[in-house]
């Protein structure tokens, strides 16, 4: 499935809106201007998923994954690479973290909280435009290699299932961090998705 | 998401477990934000609140969560979005003083997650669970505190190491200057006091004034020569003071000139005074005269005779400007960036064969630099020398 321009402007927009949101939560919370670049997004079929995200992602990861359940259902996940995530943390609370104390507990938190907020803007768009409510998981935490990850993702194989990836980038105190947000979906939702942002469009 | 149908004993079992055990702090609301349950762990932390938390709103119960704008996540919460929420972000939700406050940390330190309470697919309230951390992040503190210290001394140890590779540069370019530079003019004069002890009765008392005038001209070259050794070893010493007045530079320029007046005369040299106004500059007197008299020396040492010498001093904005130029034989431009490094410098022999150490400029740009100014040379070979100190009127 490719996106049409349209459709991909219409998406980058809308993601575009609640990221603006986020990045006024973040900047409230950590009491810098936190800026998040204007997404890309893509669409892959999840079997794809792997080869795509390589090309970004590599080594260890940290994930923030959040399954939400509903009238649609599917997984949203926060994709850093481990330098990303030490950097990001960094930049958020004013600490350094070394090497030694990669993805120390603090580090942890302070990815999770963030995910947290981004997948929650996300999945808030995205029930606010189909109109359905549905239930998220508390976020968790992974830290393990991309393929690793990839198994983690629960899907309901009786369905062709589709990532949407956003491209996203982080920037604060003249530094920039870039990070990967994928929603997957069954086709179904997926097109009622699309369907509602054309309609939009 | 995966369901596990969990019979009802279990249930029922799980939910003591929850309200009875307090490694964590939960609070159950309705839609409405009245708190309907607290578990044992407020038992333990907030007993005043425990026996008085029913049918009273969470955010009356803990006025602290809103004022500090955490009941948007209970709003967020309501409408089905879980929060997390960090100690690295909030530090705590509900406000418990400890027993024994630690720097900074007067309160439990908490993580927690906020969530949807929901039935059969509808929100019936919130769910709130409290981790407190405090011990964690009191250790992290504690550990930060010692990896700093490590840092700082780690960072001293550098320094330390730096300051002693450059003491023994020092020193051994010293021990060099001693070996060479002070050793290799005692002879000449010692040959020359020989000759005049000697052939004395032979000499005509022209001839014995002449080589005595000579001989007098070499011993303060000598004297200076060690007078700037001394100098430049006191500046390397720890503890060495700097002890800045507000002075006239005129007199000071003029002492100066008086004192090169002879070495100028016998080269035929002149030495012209630009100083068009009274100038007061604060600093180190006796280094700002260590530092003309090195120039000016330099400068009469390197030009040839007939040659002339300018001292010329100026106020520019906040800044003194002191230059002494020459028209002397100049310095290649290969080593004008070698003149300030002490394991580069090198004596070289004035027009006339006279003696230095190098350590002239050496000495005037440390000078400088403790006046917080710059030194800048201009020169080109065979066409003259300038020497440019700029100060800032005021140092203090």
């Amino acid at each position: 499935m490719i996106l049409s321009k349209e459709q991909k402007d219409s998406i980058s927009e809308l993601i575009n809106i609640s990221f603006s949101k986020s990045a006024a939560s973040l900047s409230e919370l950590t009491g810098h201007r936190v800026l998040l670049s204007v997404p890309e997004v893509e669409i892959h079929p999840i079997s794809d998923l792997q080869k795509v995200l390589e090309k970004y992602v590599g080594g260890e990861i940290s994930t923030v994954h959040q399954i939400f359940n509903g009238a649609i259902a599917g997984d949203a996940l926060l994709i850093l690479n481990k330098k990303s995530a030490i950097s990001l943390a960094e930049l958020l609370t004013g600490n350094s973290f070394s090497e030694s104390e990669a993805f120390n507990t603090t580090v942890r938190e302070v990815i999770v909280e963030v995910g947290n907020i981004l997948l929650n803007a996300c999945l808030g768009m995205f029930g606010n435009l189909l109109k359905v409510q549905f239930s998220f998981s508390v976020p968790s935490l992974h830290l393990e290699s991309l393929d690793g990850m990839l198994q983690t993702i629960v899907f309901d194989k009786q369905e062709l299932q589709y990532a949407l990836i956003v491209f996203m980038e982080f920037r604060l105190r003249d530094s920039s961090v870039k990070g990967y947000l994928v929603i997957v979906l069954g086709v179904t939702s997926l097109d009622r998705f699309l369907k509602e942002v054309e309609v939009l469009g | 998401m995966l369901y596990v149908p969990v019979p009802e004993k279990i249930r029922n079992v799980l939910g003591e477990w929850v309200l009875e055990q307090s490694y964590f702090g939960i609070i159950v609301t309705d839609e409405e934000l009245n708190v309907i349950l607290l578990n044992n762990w407020f038992k333990e932390n907030l007993p005043h609140i425990f026996t008085r938390y029913k049918d009273k709103n969470l955010l009356d119960l803990f006025p602290n969560i809103k004022e500090r704008k955490l009941d948007q996540y209970y709003l967020s919460a309501l409408t089905g979005k879980p929060n997390f929420l960090s100690q690295a972000f909030h530090h705590y939700l509900i406000e418990i003083p400890l027993l024994s406050p630690y720097e900074n940390i007067k309160f439990h330190q908490q993580n927690c997650e906020i969530s949807p309470l929901f039935d059969k697919g509808k929100i019936i309230g919130t769910i709130t669970r409290i981790e407190n951390i405090t011990d964690r992040i009191i250790r992290e503190s504690v550990l930060r505190k010692k990896i700093d210290e490590l840092k700082d001394a780690e960072q001293k140890l550098v320094k330390y190491s730096e300051e002693l590779l450059e003491a023994n540069i020092a020193r051994d370019k010293m021990l060099s200057i001693l070996a060479h530079d002070l050793k290799g003019p005692f002879y000449p004069l010692k040959g020359m006091l020989d000759i005049i002890i000697e052939d004395y009765n032979s000499f005509s008392d022209k001839e014995l004034e002449d080589n005595l005038k000579e001989f007098q001209n070499r011993l303060i070259g000598y004297y200076a020569l060690v007078e700037n050794l001394l100098n430049w070893a006191t500046m390397q010493r720890k503890g060495f003071k700097f002890n800045p007045t507000t002075f006239l530079l005129n007199e000071l320029i003029e002492n100066v000139r008086t004192i090169f007046h002879l070495n100028a005369t016998k080269k035929n040299i002149s030495i012209n005074v630009s100083v068009a106004e009274d100038i007061f500059l604060t600093g180190d007197k006796d280094m700002i005269f260590t530092l003309l008299r090195n120039l000016l020396g330099n400068a009469i040492k390197f030009t040839s005779k007939g040659g002339s010498v300018k001292i010329s001093a100026q106020v520019q904005n906040e800044n003194i400007i002191l230059s002494v130029e020459d028209t002397g034989i100049g310095i290649p431009k290969e080593k004008i960036d070698k003149l300030f490094k002490l394991s580069e410098i090198s004596s070289v022999n004035g027009t006339d064969g006279e003696k230095g150490t190098g350590l002239g400029l050496l000495i005037c740009k440390e000078i400088v630099d403790l006046h917080k100014g710059k030194i800048n040379v201009i020169s080109e070979s065979g066409k003259g020398t300038n020497i440019i100190c700029q100060f800032p009127k005021d140092i203090l």
